[in-house]
């Protein structure tokens, strides 16, 4: 289990985007707001929507859905977008929805299990049980990391991982 | 107790940098009591908010140095030693201050040697500590007191006057969205509170901006103690004069000039100002003046430094110049001083054969210059030998605002700070000059040589390139880093807008075609297009200016080309004039045509006509016109010009190949672009083509040694395609080492005009007929008559060629297989 106590006995936000649900430890959880004018970023990752203007900051928008799955479509102006990270390091996750805040216990908080695609356990902090399904928890400030340039638009095929999302939700 | 020490360090900090310019100001002037009044000032304020902070060490240094300045006030005479000791003093408070900003805590230290010479300085005995003296009694009189200055001013961090320009530029985005509500709506009630707000809006910038600027006196000040130690360590006298000092500045700009100012002040006293004597020598007062004046000029702050030195001698320029190899001799004696003194600015150039220390290296200006681009400004430097230097910096008011093209590419939007660009063209309906695609890569044709452009859409992301019709209509932005030039192409320049510049976020940073993003007009984000990353983009190599490249050896510069430009259509097209054997005036009536080629009647023959395209061709009208008659051996045929341009020398770089058929290359005319055609194409488009049999068997090396790079371009084709192994030597040297290091070869030919005695004679028939082992060695010339083969035979070559007389040169060169045949030994 990668989370830290803090995020053990904390909170999450429960979002949606491209279809699967996903939690975000409530700390890098800043704010929410609706995505204006974005613009493209060239030679940026392919999921990286662009730079909006958020009340005169400029931000860039990371496509929650795309980052998972490569066949998304890209979101864009109105998407609603959860701002985190602190000032050079900000930027925005574009989701389809942002469900609700959930109370977490230690007891519902779950390895990620050892099978889930490389490149997407390295994107998760663990899973979380919420009633009759469990969702990954995101390891929020590696989506887009700065210090971890991602090369630029490499596309891959849609691998199984997401597939196992889907399964363990549905469990 | 931590907030009170760092109060008291921002301000002793520029108290500190104040005490050593006006203690330079009072060595000069020491009639002046106000100044020395307002030295003494400062010091004691420092030494008592010293004791008041517990800082033992920092106050008696402080009050040992306000003992000595009261000496001072008090009418001893300052001598140099003992202003050099309070400096020395002063030296040392800021040495601790600067460790108490780190450290929150005075640093272990021995001052006791500095004392002990301010107390001998000073007449009281060593180890005794000076008498307090009386504090402030009259010197308080012209200053104002440290109560009085807290008054109005308040110290503001940075950040804070960051944050109040950006929520500033917020208020005029939503005046902006406020006005295009009430436009559209047509809102009467609301147009003058909104006139107001915008009145507000603007004002309210202006204040924000206003609050980062600051006058330009502050890092003046300093430069008297640069000028005065100086002056010292190099036993030069010289006094600086500030002008303008009052002049306002970004305060961000004002650190950047730092550096490049102490540079250029340095290289005034180390290789203007001369010494005292050599001064006198020169009817000059001994003490050298340096002046550096500021003033606002057009949205631009101007900085002049001149001095009243020895000036900078265009010939030691020249000289410099020719011996690091950046340009000849002959065309440095053409330029004006101006232009010359260009060459100041570059890598490595200095004209002085001293490295002191203080300058002299040849790194100076011309990174001063990169630096004082980086910021958007200019430099240029006048002289007049034995009268001095004026070098004058433009730089803009601040690096907050700046103003930008707003271009579109496709459906991208960027922007580019203005200053990046040097020269915009709107290609739609500039007829001068243009865009040439040369195999994909496309070439503006400038003024001053071809430089390699893109469209921007390609660059940045590897785009489709636009459609032909639409590259015409496109916007050319021509930029340069260091020394290399380069354009990109644009769809459209929407805007001119002034923006804010952001840094890109983080994570975007490896990104090195964004230098940052800004928020425009509209509320829209748009990214920061960095000239640096563009031209890696295009392939240009990195390098932060003009290359300085070793002198070459007379004999190893290629000689130019003697070639005929001729106008065909709106076409300048070129000829080597080898292939020329008249120009001539050709009645319309006296065309003659048969079998739809038409034809120049001449005394004994039909010349035929051919378009530069290698097309026979009937001219469409029966005007008179301008025919080039050319040549191959006996052979003659004709092009119809429009207008014979000029026959010139022209110098043509290595890389000469077009690619394309029928075009050797390209090269400039006083600006204009112009195709170099192969004769031998339009030779086999007039006559019957030249059957070039291959011959069998392993490759024959055949060293060539032509100076005219398009001829030897044209035998290397030709031979090559005959199927030997040219090997090209241009200049004598390379063809000394080609016969030392790759010999032996089958044949050599060469060129017959490149033997002595003429120009020189860098070489004698005697060492190339004993050189090497070889076949044939054969005599170029441009016409084979008695004088050309009688000169061979004398030199003892095997015989003698016309340069393009393709026919005869590859029989020649196929005797060497038939060895029963006979060698023709020249007539």
């Amino acid at each position: 289990m990668k989370l830290s106590p803090a995020e053990v006995q904390g909170a999450f936000l429960r979002v949606r985007a491209g279809g699967r649900a996903y939690a975000l430890p409530i700390g890098h959880v800043h704010s929410v707001f609706r995505v204006g004018a974005v613009t493209r970023v060239p030679l940026a990752p392919a999921w990286l929507a662009g730079l909006t203007n958020m009340r005169s900051l400029i931000m860039p928008v990371v496509c929650l859905a795309r980052r998972f799955d490569p066949a998304a479509a890209i979101c864009g102006a109105g998407a609603l977008a959860v701002v985190t990270g602190l000032e050079a390091d900000a930027f925005a996750l574009a989701v389809d929805d942002a469900e609700a805040v959930i109370a977490a216990s230690p007891a519902n908080l779950l390895d990620t299990p050892i099978h889930m695609d490389f490149e997407h356990a390295a994107l998760t902090l663990g899973a979380l049980r919420t009633g009759s399904t469990i969702i990954p928890v995101l390891d929020v400030p590696k989506i887009f990391d700065a210090r971890r340039p991602v090369e630029p638009r490499r596309e891959r095929p849609n691998e199984e991982a997401g597939a196992e999302h889907e399964a363990s939700s549905r469990r | 107790m931590d907030e009170l020490l760092r109060d008291f360090l921002n301000e002793s900090a520029e108290q500190v940098e104040s005490i050593s310019s006006q203690l330079v100001r009072f060595e000069q002037d020491p009639s002046d009591a106000r100044i020395i009044a307002n030295i003494f000032r400062l010091v004691h304020a420092i030494k008592g908010t010293c004791g008041f902070l517990n800082l033992p060490r920092l106050e008696r240094v402080a009050h040992a140095a306000e003992a000595l300045v009261e000496r001072l006030r008090d009418g001893a005479a300052p001598s140099r030693a003992m202003v050099s000791l309070i400096l020395e003093a002063v030296d040392r408070v800021r040495m601790i201050l600067t460790a108490l900003g780190e450290d929150m805590g005075e640093p272990p230290g021995d001052d006791e040697a500095l004392l002990r010479q301010i107390d001998e300085a000073a007449g009281w005995p060593a180890n005794s500590a000076p008498p307090d003296p009386p504090a402030f009694e009259g010197a308080l009189a012209p200053g104002p007191t440290p109560t009085e200055r807290r008054v109005d001013t308040v110290r503001i961090p940075v950040h804070a006057l960051e944050r109040l320009m950006a929520l500033v530029s917020e208020l005029v985005l939503t005046r902006n969205q406020l006005v295009d509500v009430a436009r559209s709506h047509d809102i009467e009630p609301l147009r003058s509170p909104l006139q107001r707000l915008s009145a507000v809006a603007a004002d309210l910038r202006q204040s924000a901006l206003a609050a980062r600027m600051q006058p330009v006196e502050r890092l003046f000040l300093n430069f008297n103690r640069l000028v005065r130690d100086l002056c010292v360590e190099l036993g030069k006298k010289a006094e600086l004069t500030i002008q303008g000092g009052g002049t306002e500045l970004d305060r961000q700009l004002i650190e950047a000039i730092r550096d490049p100012l102490t540079q250029m002040l340095r290289n005034a006293i180390d290789h203007g100002i001369e010494a005292p004597e050599a001064r006198r020598r020169a009817g000059k007062a001994e003490t050298g003046s340096i002046r550096i004046s500021a003033r606002h000029q057009a949205g631009h702050v101007t900085i002049d430094v001149s001095d009243d030195g020895r000036g900078i001698d265009s010939d030691s320029i020249r000289e410099r110049a020719a011996a690091l190899g950046l340009a000849s001799r002959k065309s440095l004696a053409a330029l004006s001083d101006v232009e010359l003194a260009k060459f100041v600015f570059m890598p490595g150039f200095t004209t002085s054969d001293r490295d002191n220390g203080v300058s002299g290296r040849g790194i100076g200006l011309d990174i001063v210059r990169a630096n004082i681009e980086s910021l958007g400004g200019s430099i240029s430097l006048a002289s007049r030998a034995g009268h001095g230097v004026k070098l004058a910096l433009r730089i803009p008011l601040t690096l907050a605002i700046v103003p930008a093209l707003v271009l579109r590419c496709g459906a991208d939007v960027f922007v580019l700070p203005q200053h990046a660009v040097e020269d915009l063209a709107d290609l739609g309906s500039d007829s001068e000059g243009g865009i040439v695609d040369l195999n994909g890569a496309k070439v503006f044709n400038a003024d001053d040589g071809a430089i390699p452009a893109a469209y921007l859409g390609q660059l940045v992301d590897g785009g489709p390139p636009p459609p032909d019709e639409a590259a015409e209509a496109m916007i050319l932005l021509r930029m340069r880093v260091g020394a290399r030039a380069f354009a990109v192409l644009v769809d459209e320049v929407v805007d001119v807008q002034e923006i804010v510049l952001k840094p890109m976020p983080a994570q975007l940073r490896h990104i090195d075609l964004f230098s940052g993003c800004v928020i425009l007009g509209d509320g829209s984000a748009a990214l920061a297009l960095e000239p640096a990353g563009l031209a890696a983009a295009l392939g240009l190599p990195k390098s932060s200016g003009a290359s300085v490249q070793p002198a070459k050896a007379a004999e190893d510069v290629p000689a130019p080309a003697k070639l005929a430009f001729f106008r065909v259509g709106d076409g300048l097209k070129a000829l080597p004039l080898e292939a020329v054997a008249t120009i001539q005036p050709v009645p319309g009536g006296a065309l003659r045509v048969a079998g739809g080629q038409a034809y120049i009647p001449s005394e004994e023959r039909l010349i035929p006509i051919v378009s530069p395209d290698g097309a026979p061709c009937p001219p469409a009208s029966h005007a008179d016109f301008t025919a080039l008659v050319l040549r191959e051996g006996e052979k003659r045929y004709a092009l119809v010009a429009d207008e014979i341009v000029d026959v010139v020398d022209v110098q043509i770089g290595a890389d000469r190949s077009s690619g394309r058929r029928g075009v050797l290359g390209t090269v400039k005319l006083r600006g204009e672009l112009a195709e170099i055609l192969d004769p031998f194409v339009l030779s086999d488009a007039a006559f019957e083509p030249l059957r070039v049999e291959r011959r069998e068997g392993a490759a024959m090396r055949v060293l060539l040694q032509e100076p005219s790079p398009v001829l030897s371009l044209l035998l290397a084709q030709l031979l090559r395609g005959a199927g030997y192994e040219p090997r090209e030597a241009g200049t004598i040297r390379q063809f000394r080492a080609c016969l030392a290091n790759e010999g032996p070869f089958a044949a050599i030919l060469f060129d017959l005009d490149a033997l002595g005695p003429k120009d020189g004679g860098p070489l004698r028939a005697e060492d190339l007929v004993n050189a090497s082992p070889r076949r044939l060695l054969l005599g170029l010339a441009s016409s084979a008559g008695d004088a050309a083969r009688s000169r061979a035979a004398k030199a003892g070559f095997d015989g003698v060629v016309e340069k393009l007389d393709r026919a005869e040169l590859l029989r020649r060169l196929a005797s060497i297989d038939a060895p029963a045949r006979h060698s023709e030994s020249a007539a």
